[in-house]
């Protein structure tokens, strides 16, 4: 079983991602790129190895409306009738989305970054 | 009085009612009484998450809470305290903690993003167990 984080990648290229995606970190080059940061998460039942596991996704971009058009884009990928997203055909998820995607700063470059948090329940890698 | 095997009693309403009512009102002070607990023990945690480089974050932490008649809405936040300026970049808090929260790119040498989701993470599981101990000694059960 691979990352969490390598199986949203390939997930959101599968959808038809084509942006440049880094994980855990986002180099300054290129402007136009996603990063995807897996942060504290919390085991709720070690009896079937599963735990919460909130993923911040932060989009960056020259312009603002592509930024947010990009981030949106993302954030409806993950958006399905009961939760369950199959990130891989290894790995489903049940994804909650906490909040639409919004603008989070303007770097000193101008470039404008916008982002969305999700919190996966799913396996412990 | 018991009469060809059945048992006939009766039932004080006013009473039962008005002991009920002492109940409830218990149960309403020892639900503001946990919420209060719950908002101070998330507050604390999380200013030991904080970032501190001025500590104008920090001095802006506050909490409140709404309404009455067993429904209470708590507020745990920062931005409050007549939401404090930073006297390193003349910036008021409120502008910019949502990218001090969110940021998790940034090295803080105190403190960390994420500072005030994680404790309410964190608390959500202790939660019903905190007030459920607060509420029986509040009613005395």
């Amino acid at each position: 079983m691979s990352d969490l984080l390598q199986d949203l990648e390939s997930y959101f290229t599968s959808n038809g991602n084509t942006t440049k995606l880094f994980r855990d970190t986002m180099l300054d080059l290129p402007d136009e790129a996603i990063a995807l940061y897996e942060y504290t998460g919390s085991s709720f039942q070690s009896q079937i190895a599963g735990a919460e596991r909130p993923v911040q996704v932060v989009v960056r971009h020259k312009s603002a409306t592509s930024a947010k058009d990009k981030a949106r884009e993302l954030y409806k990928l993950l958006m399905s009738d009961n939760g369950i997203i199959y990130l891989t055909s290894d790995r489903w998820t049940v994804a909650s989305l906490k909040q639409p995607p919004y603008k989070l700063r303007v770097d000193e470059s101008g470039r404008v970054y916008y982002c969305f948090n999700v919190y996966f329940t799913t396996y412990i890698d | 009085m018991a009469k060809g095997g059945r048992a006939e009693f009766s039932i004080d309403y006013k009473q039962f009612e008005s002991q009920l009512n002492v109940v409830l009102s218990r149960v309403e002070t020892g639900t503001k009484k946990a919420t209060s607990a719950a908002c101070q023990e998330i507050l604390e945690m999380s200013l030991s998450e904080v970032p501190r480089e001025t500590n104008t974050l920090a001095n802006s932490a506050f909490f409140e809470i709404h309404g009455k008649y067993r429904n209470f809405t708590a507020v745990v936040g920062y931005g409050g305290h007549g939401d404090p300026v930073n006297p390193v970049t003349g910036e008021r808090a409120s502008s910019y903690m949502v990218a001090v929260h969110e940021r998790l790119d940034v090295y803080h040498p105190t403190g960390k993003a994420k500072f005030l989701e994680d404790p309410v993470r964190a608390y959500q599981t202790k939660y019903a167990g905190r007030a459920a101990n607060i509420i029986r000694n509040e009613v005395g059960m």
